[in-house]
């Protein structure tokens, strides 16, 4: 049972970890809006879109803090209900006069210490089904990570309506001239028709087999691809180890 | 009201290479329906773009994108400009992405040619290519409304 409270203590202070981090992601997302307010004022309109991406990137960073937190405090909750057995939906309380233990004063906790028949700190499987599959531990759907699948719903279909949205950004209004269209259009056939081709120079013998992969023609300096969401990579580890080893613990207890 | 069927059956030809029929379409359209005929294909190229960059659209994503279609234009005169394409995709993910780099010449030319490669490449697409259209105008007729 100690290691079990040791996980929880690990897993508490991983939640700690990531809860404290929402303190410098606020700041520096308040310094690059700072910072994008004044490269726009000088007219760089580039770095400013730059910065405001970056800023993007940290609120979805943010958002996958929240959610990984709240992971964490879930774990550490399921942890401390199977050390105690007395909190969630799936524990039975032992009932007025202990009557799940029994009598004969044989259940003691794990330093040898008989263990009062008033309490509820009489493991689970003692208590419950005698054989429980170790699932009841995790609560979620055993194939999918708690983290994974609430992260799934927050981000449902958010692309298509992102660009419905934001798309009238290029919006031409009322008083905009767009006297080029037919123009632009008619000749924009030639390229669609006369030169697209997607799978490259044609197939002059039956040797050469098309790879279906355009090479990279444009070899672009990655700075400006800020991914503040590689901050969290070594928590989330930390914190998939916490599940796969919670539900060994489970799987151990069963079996022993 | 702009012809908004004629604008259907235009970027259906644009979208499926099929120049000659193209031009003769445009050729057709009003003067003054260009306006509205530029919004429309934003909007078809909002929908067909939002569809294959839902799941992800993240700038790596979206820098794949453009050099396919780099090499799919590879041949095309004036020449195709990756970083303007960049913008175009990025003005639908991220807020605050601004188009004063890209002519309104180029927005138009760009998308269209997106709007043909996504149609070619993607089978879900181009299989359902009239419901794409129609999506497009209904977006399109949201903008104008709120204009």
């Amino acid at each position: 049972m100690t290691s079990v409270r040791e996980l929880a203590e690990k897993i508490e202070s991983d939640r700690q970890l990531t809860e404290d981090l929402s303190a410098p992601i606020a700041g520096i997302k308040d310094e690059l809006e700072g910072l994008a307010a004044q490269a726009r004022a000088l007219g760089i309109e580039r770095v400013a879109g730059v910065l405001e991406q970056a800023k993007g990137s940290l609120e979805e960073a943010e958002s996958s803090r929240v959610v990984l937190q709240g992971g964490l405090e879930k774990a550490r909750w399921q942890v401390m209900s199977a050390v105690h057995g007395n909190i969630g939906p799936g524990a039975k309380g032992s009932g007025p006069g202990g009557s799940f233990i029994a009598a004969d004063g044989k259940i003691t906790t794990a330093d040898g210490s008989p263990v009062n028949p008033h309490l509820d700190a009489v493991p689970p499987h003692l208590r419950q089904d005698p054989s429980p599959t170790g699932d009841e531990l995790s609560g979620v759907d055993p194939s999918i990570s708690p983290f994974q699948k609430e992260h799934e719903n927050a981000e449902a279909d958010r692309g298509m309506s992102k660009a419905r949205r934001l798309g009238r950004g290029m919006v031409r209004s009322a008083g905009d001239i767009a006297d080029y269209s037919k123009q632009t259009s008619s000749s924009t056939t030639f390229d669609l028709d006369d030169d697209y081709d997607p799978w490259g120079p044609s197939v002059q013998t039956t040797v050469e087999v098309p790879t279906g992969q355009p090479p990279v023609f444009f070899n672009r300096p990655e700075a400006d691809d800020i991914r503040a969401g590689d901050v969290f990579s070594t928590t989330i580890v930390v914190a998939a180890f916490a599940v796969e080893a919670l539900s060994r613990i489970g799987r151990k207890k069963d079996n022993g | 009201m702009a012809d908004y069927p004629l604008f259907r059956k235009i970027v259906k030809t644009l979208a499926l290479g099929e120049g000659a029929k193209g031009r003769e379409l445009i050729a057709e359209m009003r003067n003054e329906d260009q306006r509205e005929y530029a919004n429309y294909v934003s909007a078809m190229f909002a929908e067909t773009a939002g569809h294959i960059l839902d799941k992800d659209h993240s700038l790596a994503a979206i820098k794949k994108l453009v050099d396919e279609m780099a090499y799919a234009y590879r041949k095309v005169d004036p020449p195709f400009k990756p970083m303007a394409m960049e913008v175009l995709f990025r003005v639908l993910f991220y807020e605050g992405q601004t188009l004063d780099e890209v002519s309104p010449q180029d927005q138009l030319r760009f998308q269209l040619m997106a709007i043909r490669m996504i149609v070619d490449k993607h089978p879900e697409v181009f299989a359902q290519l009239d419901t794409f259209l129609a999506e497009a105008e209904s977006l399109a007729l949201e903008w104008e409304s709120e204009a």
